[in-house]
């Protein structure tokens, strides 16, 4: 078991480590090209992105959670009491990965060349397709939350996490709310990219929501000012504010620029 | 004296090991590799202008440790020295790409959205400026430099020839190369065209030895390819955006305040 919680560990860093390699290819570019190719050679961080619960000692100090309460029948609640077995176990073999990962030196530059490489590839989209937070945004209802939600209490308000979703109890069922800003939560959701704010501080953005790294999990935090992502949270609209456009989601403007030959966006102000 | 001796031997043993390299390099290159693909690539580079019309497909080690493969269609329009129109799709993307000698323009058709990167010069170097600058690398660009022999032969350190194969339909040759950094293979067609018709290319130092192929269906030679192919005409409501170097910084702005992008408190 212990040997499969570091390979999954190290695994977990490869696949940060594969997508350095992501440019179209061109010989020209292999022969001629400052772009580094190879930067995933070498270590780079990974954050958590695996729907996992933490260890018995690392929900100490996490938000009070809660049981729901109706919702659910009685086939849901044994799925869930399951689940959440497998869960634990996850956890543990997560909470191992985690502290491995925390041991890693964080290298900036190669970082900063796997997100760049990636956009090159402009297969942003295409992976986004695969995660299952893609097909949900606030706003929209469901009847019956997803297998291997986490019940979380915040800010005197009862949410219900899945992997970078969050629902609120509705009148007939449960709606996905904005990500609750200072709520912390044991994991990233899948595909979760690690960014930098503009002090140097570095950040998670996952399912159009940011996080920061936390002693028990990862904190939502407001959009940083200046940085850069690759796709905007999935309530966003568009607005011409003064012959520039801009998009807004929950009071805060994303401006899009061109990189890598992609749309990108930058947090902003109007 | 002596030391004349002692400079004489080190020169001619300098001499003898170049000699005993190049001799080993010849050795790895079989001349009907080298010979074919230079008639695939002079026949290129005498074209004046060409479009191509192929499948990509790129591998990407994915989330969960498996490897993808994404593919796109593209559409490439070259007119030498400096003229080129890429369209790239998917069935989540869709981009166009035009360089017309003064600027490189991306087009971004899914949301209609256009920046304009100030790149000056001939097709070589503005696709080294665009990759370098401004993280632009398309794909079959090879197919648009001006020496494609020379740019692929650079660093090739083994050439095979593996004989008949058919790709794409076509009767061709198939060639494989090997540098340090990437191995490389080619099917050329077989008769009085010798067109490329599949190029693959192995990331061998990369972790999985992810692979790009290139399946080129279509060439075009003819005249049919209009000026107006190579000039961007923004489509309707399209928005002019910033393009931002690999540096962060926007390179043209496109006036106002609006575009300090990154200090917000400057703006006002």
């Amino acid at each position: 078991m212990k040997s499969t919680i570091y390979l999954s560990a190290l695994l977990g860093i490869g696949l940060v480590q594969q997508a350095s390699a992501a440019q179209w290819s061109s010989l020209r570019g292999a022969n001629h090209g400052n772009m580094t190719p190879s930067a995933g050679a070498t270590r780079s961080v990974a954050p958590t992105t695996r729907t996992e619960t933490r260890t018995t000692t690392v929900q100490r100090s996490q938000p009070t959670v809660v049981t729901p309460t109706g919702r659910r029948d009685e086939h849901e609640q044994d799925r869930g009491r399951v689940e959440g077995n497998r869960q634990f176990e996850r956890g543990r073999e997560t909470e191992r990965a985690h502290e491995v990962n925390r041991n890693i030196v964080v290298d900036r530059g190669r970082n900063e060349r796997i997100v760049h490489e990636r956009r090159r590839l402009d297969i942003g989209e295409d992976r986004r397709a695969a995660y299952r937070w893609s097909h949900y945004h606030p706003g929209m209802f469901v009847n019956v939350l997803p297998g291997g939600y986490r019940p979380l209490y915040f800010g005197g308000i009862t949410y219900y996490y899945d992997d970078g979703t969050y629902y609120e109890p509705g009148p007939s069922g449960y709606q996905v709310v904005a990500p609750p800003v200072g709520a912390v939560v044991p994991a990233l959701p899948e595909g979760t990219e690690m960014i930098y704010a503009p002090n140097g501080a570095t950040l998670y953005y996952g399912a159009g929501a940011f996080y920061a790294p936390v002693a028990n999990g990862f904190q939502l935090i407001p959009p940083p000012m200046g940085a850069t992502v690759d796709y905007l949270p999935p309530d966003a609209v568009s607005t011409m504010l003064n012959g520039v456009l801009f998009y807004t989601a929950r009071g805060v403007y994303y401006r899009p620029v061109m990189q890598d030959g992609v749309t990108v966006y930058m947090v902003t102000q109007p | 004296m002596a030391k004349m001796k002692t400079q004489l031997l080190i020169v001619a043993g300098l001499g003898a090991a170049i000699l005993s390299a190049q001799a080993q390099s010849s050795a790895n290159i079989d001349p009907r590799a080298e010979r074919i693909l230079k008639q695939a690539c002079d026949y290129l580079a005498q074209s004046k202008s060409f479009m191509a019309t192929a499948e990509v497909w790129r591998e990407h080690l994915d989330d969960s440790g498996q490897k993808v493969q994404f593919t796109r269609t593209l559409q490439l329009d070259v007119r030498r020295p400096d003229q080129l129109h890429a369209e790239i799709q998917s069935g989540h993307t869709d981009r166009a790409f035009w360089f017309d000698g003064k600027a490189l323009t991306s087009l971004d058709r899914k949301r209609n959205l256009f920046s304009v990167a100030p790149i000056a010069g001939t097709l070589d170097s503005a696709i080294d400026r665009a990759r370098d600058e401004f993280g632009v690398d398309l794909p079959l660009i090879d197919l648009a430099v001006s020496d494609p022999y020379k740019n692929a032969m650079a660093k090739v350190t083994r050439a095979v020839y593996f004989g008949p194969s058919a790709a794409m339909g076509f009767q061709c040759h198939h060639l494989a190369f090997t540098q340090d950094n990437v191995d490389w293979q080619v099917w050329i067609e077989d008769g009085p065209r010798p067109l490329i018709r599949k190029f693959v290319i192995v990331h061998k130092n990369d972790p999985g030895s992810p692979e790009f192929t290139g399946l080129i269906k279509e060439w075009d030679f003819s005249s049919r390819i209009s000026d107006a192919d190579f000039v961007f005409e923004p489509p309707e409501g399209a928005v002019k955006i910033d393009v931002l170097k690999n540096t962060g910084v926007p390179s043209a702005p496109t006036g106002g305040s609006s575009q300090r992008l990154y200090s917000p408190k400057e703006e006002h």
